[in-house]
């Protein structure tokens, strides 16, 4: 016998009716019980930790790199190379941790379309941290 | 009460599981408005008895909520509620049966069979279908009354399919060959 298909069977409907009856012969239903149930229920989900944090965007991480270059950047000093390459991705004029920022902000508008790749935007923030090592060096 | 939410079993059961806890209770309020009375429809086939159908419907919705977190891994719908809902009322009303007979000094002999309370004179449909074997009027009551399809049917009593068509064939031909009721068979 075929397991998977169903043949259509036929109860008559004044059995089918009959049977339906003898089913719901009364209504049994009670308040206290929907009462118990639901308060049941609202004990057992209060015991629940707290609703889990936010699910961290996959940017989160370069943009958060980008802001500690950034602030790395602040404290250090100076902020801004004069070297106009293809790295001066703000066009500004110069390549400093704007561009990381910017190149970062790109990359999460556009995705994996962007064809900017985390490796980029991480070489390019050390690029400038070892850019603002090299002024500094004496 | 509200009006009926609006989303699917899946949906409710996925806020159950990972909600917080005002979310997670006001789905598993929904579910509950949503399955009762079916619940109650089957506690009822094996108790015959209004506070023990009670008393399984409230243990057969404990236990569903113990499938969710934090004492639960959760729940994953593979088919319709009902087919878990099923063996877990059957269970808490035969349960609930065999405690009340123990307090009565009673045996459990027949306890997991639908009750059936054909009198002499019934009517000729109703000596029919408790002349039935409870194996076939559950799968008759569970296709034609529950509405469900042959394959929950099967995963509501953990049975092959093709059981499920068996019984279901029998049962069929057992009242078309009553013949009491074969008139109504006959176009």
């Amino acid at each position: 016998m075929d397991q998977t298909t169903e043949q259509p069977e036929i109860l008559p409907p004044a059995i089918a009716s009959r049977l339906r009856r003898l089913d719901r012969a009364e209504a049994i239903l009670d308040p206290r019980t929907d009462r118990a149930v639901l308060d049941a229920a609202r004990s057992y989900f209060a015991a629940r930790p707290a609703a889990a944090p936010a699910r961290r965007s996959r940017w989160a991480l370069p943009l958060g790199a980008a802001a500690a270059v950034l602030l790395a950047a602040v404290l250090v000093r100076p902020l801004v190379f004069h070297t106009p390459n293809a790295d001066d991705v703000d066009g500004s004029g110069r390549v400093d941790v704007l561009d990381v920022l910017a190149l970062a902000r790109m990359r999460a508008a556009g995705g994996d379309a962007s064809g900017i790749t985390d490796t980029r935007i991480d070489e390019l923030a050390y690029r400038i941290v070892a850019l603002d090592s090299s002024r500094r060096a004496p | 009460m509200g009006p009926a939410d609006r989303r699917s079993d899946e949906e409710l059961v996925a806020v159950c599981n990972v909600g917080d806890a005002h979310e997670a209770a006001r789905a598993f309020e929904a579910l509950y408005r949503r399955h009762r009375d079916f619940v109650l429809r089957v506690a009822r086939r094996y108790t015959r008895d209004r506070e023990l159908a009670l008393d399984a419907l409230q243990e057969t919705f404990a236990y569903l909520l113990n499938k969710f977190p934090p004492a639960g891994p959760g729940l994953t719908l593979t088919a319709r509620l009902q087919t878990l809902l099923y063996p877990a009322a059957k269970n808490a009303a035969i349960t609930a049966v065999r405690k009340a007979r123990r307090a009565a000094g009673a045996g459990d002999a027949g306890l997991d069979e639908l009750s059936a309370e054909a009198s002499p004179d019934a009517e000729p449909i109703d000596a029919a279908l408790t002349a039935l074997s409870p194996e076939r009027r559950e799968v008759l009551t569970l296709r034609f009354v529950d509405d469900l399809s042959l394959a929950e049917i099967a995963a509501a009593l953990d049975v092959p399919v093709g059981t499920v068509k068996s019984r279901l064939h029998l049962a069929l031909k057992e009242l078309r060959d009553d013949p009491r009721i074969k008139d109504l068979f006959d176009p």
